[in-house]
């Protein structure tokens, strides 16, 4: 029998920094296994190829932006390099928010780590310096990923001329260091202000209707940050135009901080710079102030709040009568009426899938609304009260993200493992599960996103116009979902996966080409119809007569099909090809 | 470089007001178990094969002499064991339980120790369809069990001061441990002549219900058609949402059947938790069940 003295071999030190350790690598590790990165399964693999991409993506933007300076063009000198940093640092500083938003349930510790860690010996200090440290381990990686090569190519390109000028005081090896600082400076600002957004609306909500304003709040960050790649390439031949007259846009654009805080560090002492360098630290030390004291009032609350929570709340009165007009109304068939319920239930609870279809959709609709506001600015609102190709093609291409979107996010199960429930009780008429699920698309998606467009062409065009052309749209998008679901053979949610099915590697300019020549061609006969309304007539027997053709092939080829549960990966990715 | 001092003023001033904020944040003042642990290779004439006991004592165990403390037989000893002294050692203190606990973790020398598990957490031996049955040597709970009876039990209860009588043993696993935990109940309180009330308390965390269909199932229906009478029982069970997701969705059936037991003293705590997956389960529903059993 052995005996250990109750003196623990670790100190109290000792043990801490352990148990700080321990837990920054487990913060970390959650930071990085990123819900997006999930659905293949491969998320290590993922993750490098997308910090590889990351890499190689910073080093040839920085190149292709700083190949006049290795030619020495005219008006190329170290006076106008900061131009091209400001576009590097904007476009980095966009990409971290994404990513940031992407991990707004990591943001802080949750439910999860309460959960965990409120049972156990932990120091809450030790607990949120791991948290913190986490973020920055997290962040860095971030930078370095991003700067790694160009830090390189602004170094070769640029640390040579700096250094041929008197006024610049730093060496080849202290530019590149200053160009890292600078770009994790950036980064962790845009981090912890989308962390700062998050903490304020954790204090002034409850933890349930945080939840749903969560999604909310993180689509329009989303769309926020993407629409950077839009709208800042059009700013950016105007920057120097901004810096010389001091415009108060140098002083409220974050990233003209950073730039400010890159110039100085590299010895440019310019007049603009100067203020921009102290904002820059103090933005970057107050955010992480803010996101420290942000942490124990993310974890407390849990302490307050019940830590399981119910399934909802069920409806009453009114909402009851309006369900069961509803159900009775347009879900008549049971099957119909569970598989849409099933549908939208799972995607209420599901935040991997509610994350992709917002991803999805946000990608287009920051575009959207990027060259709408940048039209406007340019030639006035009066631009939109003609019929224009531009703003005619708004719906199709929110059409198309949001189908694509959907059919994706579809086929991902939630819970593989669970289909029995599924396999159980099939029946031998697929064709209601198929409603149920087009129904779930009509009310949750296409009806929201009709109404928008409905609004925002009421502004352009007047009720009239409008009302034709947003619903012409809505009706291509009907013949659209059928051509997306026509070979659809998954239980929505439950069967299983095998990515690489649409070879977008292979297929990208077909995919790419489809969906040009669909916007292209149906904005303009959207066109055509609104300056010859009579002509609506052909145009709905027409999409008519294709989705009739359309759910005829799929009945012929599909005539009593059973649902794929367990997708086979495709023969070539079985064997290589080493079986001839 | 360009003026550095206003940049360390405020990374400094930062950093002081950040001090000072987590200075006066009120600190857990509890720490892990410090108690003595005692180890012993154990060999077991009924299972034919040597486990590894860690004994961890309370801290004051030394100190109060007079003072006797209920047990926790902790399956999965190896990683479990320790986990749970911590958990109820950081219970104690922060008074969310109001005893001190000696935990009995059962472990395995790790020659094999996940098939020797599933050889003594399981009974009876899986059927050809079943679930566990690529594991050759699964079924042996009984065997397990009067390991447990005949001689771990007397040795424990012999060589620590152990109290079986305010509160009684308890019984505690994770996965198949929690299978083991339930099939103990159902099993000790009709198999035996004379039902030795061996364990009163039995925490269950992600049990493996799917062990062999539903057999816990048809045990249960067995126990309360046997008459048997488990008097002043404590079950707590604990699952993830993620798990049960065989064709038999045995948890729900089961907490119902626990739900209709009206047995004297009988108490009966149930959870799933959302989004946390099986073994993620376990700190919180420890935790939980600890709570549940030792909360005055």
């Amino acid at each position: 029998m052995n005996q250990v003295n109750r003196n623990d071999r670790l100190g109290p030190v000792k043990r801490e920094f352990v148990q700080f350790f321990v837990l920054l690598k487990h913060f970390t590790v959650r930071l990085l296994n990123n819900d997006i990165l999930k659905y293949e399964n491969q998320k290590r693999e993922s993750l490098i190829v997308l910090l590889t991409i990351l890499a190689v993506a910073g080093g040839l933007v920085s190149a292709v932006l700083l190949m006049p300076y290795v030619g020495g063009m005219l008006g190329y000198t170290f006076d106008t390099a900061w131009i091209e940093k400001s576009f590097f640092i904007t476009l980095s500083m966009a990409f971290t928010g994404i990513i940031s938003v992407l991990n707004w349930d990591n943001m802080y510790l949750d439910e999860k780590d309460y959960l965990y860690l409120s049972g156990l010996p932990v120091k809450t200090n030790t607990l949120y310096a791991a948290k913190f440290f986490s973020l920055l381990v997290f962040v860095g990686m971030i930078s370095l990923a991003l700067n790694i090569f160009s830090t390189l190519v602004f170094t070769l390109y640029l640390g040579k001329i700096v250094n041929l000028n008197p006024f610049y005081d730093t060496g080849v090896f202290g530019f590149g260091l200053v160009h890292l600082v600078s770009g994790f400076m950036a980064n962790l600002f845009v981090f912890m202000l989308v962390a700062l957004i998050q903490s304020v609306l954790m204090t002034l909500l409850d933890t349930r209707r945080f939840k749903k304003v969560s999604m909310v709040v993180q689509a329009f960050l989303l769309m926020g940050f993407i629409s950077v790649f839009a709208w800042f390439p059009k700013v950016y031949s105007s920057i120097d135009t901004f810096k010389e007259s001091v415009s108060s846009f140098v002083y409220y654009f974050p990233p003209m901080w950073f730039v400010g805080f890159y110039e100085q560090m590299v010895g440019n002492y310019d007049f603009v710079f100067k203020p921009l360098y102290y904002i820059a630290g103090i933005a970057v030390v107050l955010m992480c102030d803010l996101y420290l004291l942000g942490i124990p009032l993310s974890f407390r609350r849990f302490s307050r709040a019940s830590v399981v929570t119910g399934r909802g709340s069920k409806l009453t009165g009114p909402a009851v009568r309006l369900k069961g007009w509803f159900d009775s109304r347009f879900l008549e068939h049971p099957l119909e009426k569970a598989i849409f319920y099933f549908s939208l239930t799972t995607l209420g609870r599901s935040r991997r899938h509610r994350l992709h279809l917002v991803v999805s959709l946000a990608l287009p609709s920051a575009f959207v609304a990027t060259e709408l506001t940048v039209l406007a600015l340019t030639r006035g609102w009066d631009y939109f009260k003609g019929f224009d190709i531009l703003s005619a093609a708004v719906p199709y291409v929110l059409y198309v993200f949001l189908i694509v979107g959907f059919r994706t996010v579809v086929l991902h199960p939630v819970m593989e493992e669970a289909n029995w429930i599924f396999r159980m009780t099939e029946l031998n008429s697929p064709v209601y599960y198929l409603r149920g699920l087009k129904k779930a698309f009509f009310f949750v998606g296409a009806l929201p996103l009709f109404v928008l467009l409905l609004l925002f062409y009421i502004f352009c065009w007047g009720v009239i116009p409008a009302f034709y052309h947003s619903l012409s749209a809505f009706a291509a998008s009907f013949l659209l979902f059928e051509l997306f679901f026509v070979n659809y053979r998954k239980m929505p949610f439950s069967s299983g996966y095998v990515p690489g099915k649409a070879n977008i590697k292979a297929f990208w300019f077909l995919y790419l080409g489809g969906f040009a020549a669909w916007v292209y061609f149906l904005s303009k006969l959207g066109i055509f119809l609104l300056e010859n309304p009579l002509y609506y007539f052909i145009y709905y027997m027409g999409i008519y007569v294709l989705l009739y053709l359309v759910r005829e092939y799929r009945h012929r080829k599909l005539k009593g099909f059973r649902f794929v549960f367990d997708e086979e990966p495709e023969p070539a990715m079985l064997s290589l090809g080493l079986d001839v | 470089m360009c003026n550095m001092k206003v940049i360390s003023i405020l990374v400094m001033a930062s950093v002081v007001l950040l001090a000072v904020f987590y200075a006066v944040m009120e600190e857990d003042p509890c720490e892990g178990h410090r108690g003595t642990i005692v180890t012993r290779t154990f060999y077991s004439k009924w299972v034919r094969d040597k486990f590894k006991v860690t004994v961890y004592l309370p801290e004051d165990y030394e100190e109060n002499r007079s003072v006797s403390y209920p047990v926790i037989y902790q399956l999965d000893g190896n990683n479990q064991g320790k986990l749970t002294a911590i958990l109820a050692s950081h219970s104690r203190c922060r008074g969310i339980v109001s005893t001190g606990i000696i935990v009995v973790g059962i472990g395995y020398y790790y020659d094999g120790w996940y098939d020797k598990r599933t050889r003594d957490y399981t009974y009876p031996r899986p059927d050809t369809s079943a679930k566990y049955y690529m594991y050759p040597g699964a079924g042996g709970g009984v065997r397990f069990y009067r390991f447990l009876k005949e001689e771990l039990i007397p040795y424990v209860d012999t060589a620590f001061r152990t109290d079986n009588a305010t509160r009684g043993r308890t019984l505690m696993g994770h996965s198949l441990g929690g299978y083991f935990a339930l099939f103990t109940l159902f099993y000790d309180y009709q198999n035996e002549r004379n039902p030795s009330k061996l364990f009163r308390n039995f925490i269950a965390v992600g049990p493996a219900l799917d062990f062999n269909r539903d057999y816990l199932l048809d045990l249960e229906t067995k126990l309360v058609l046997s008459g048997a009478v488990p008097e002043r029982v404590s079950v707590y069970m604990a699952m993830s949402d993620r798990e049960d997701t065989g064709p038999v969705p045995v948890f729900p059936i089961l907490i119902m059947r626990f739900n209709k037991w009206e047995y004297p003293g009988f108490r009966f705590l149930t959870r799933r938790f959302e989004n946390l997956k099986g073994p993620e389960t376990i700190i919180p529903g420890y935790k939980e069940g600890l709570k549940f059993i030792f909360q005055d």
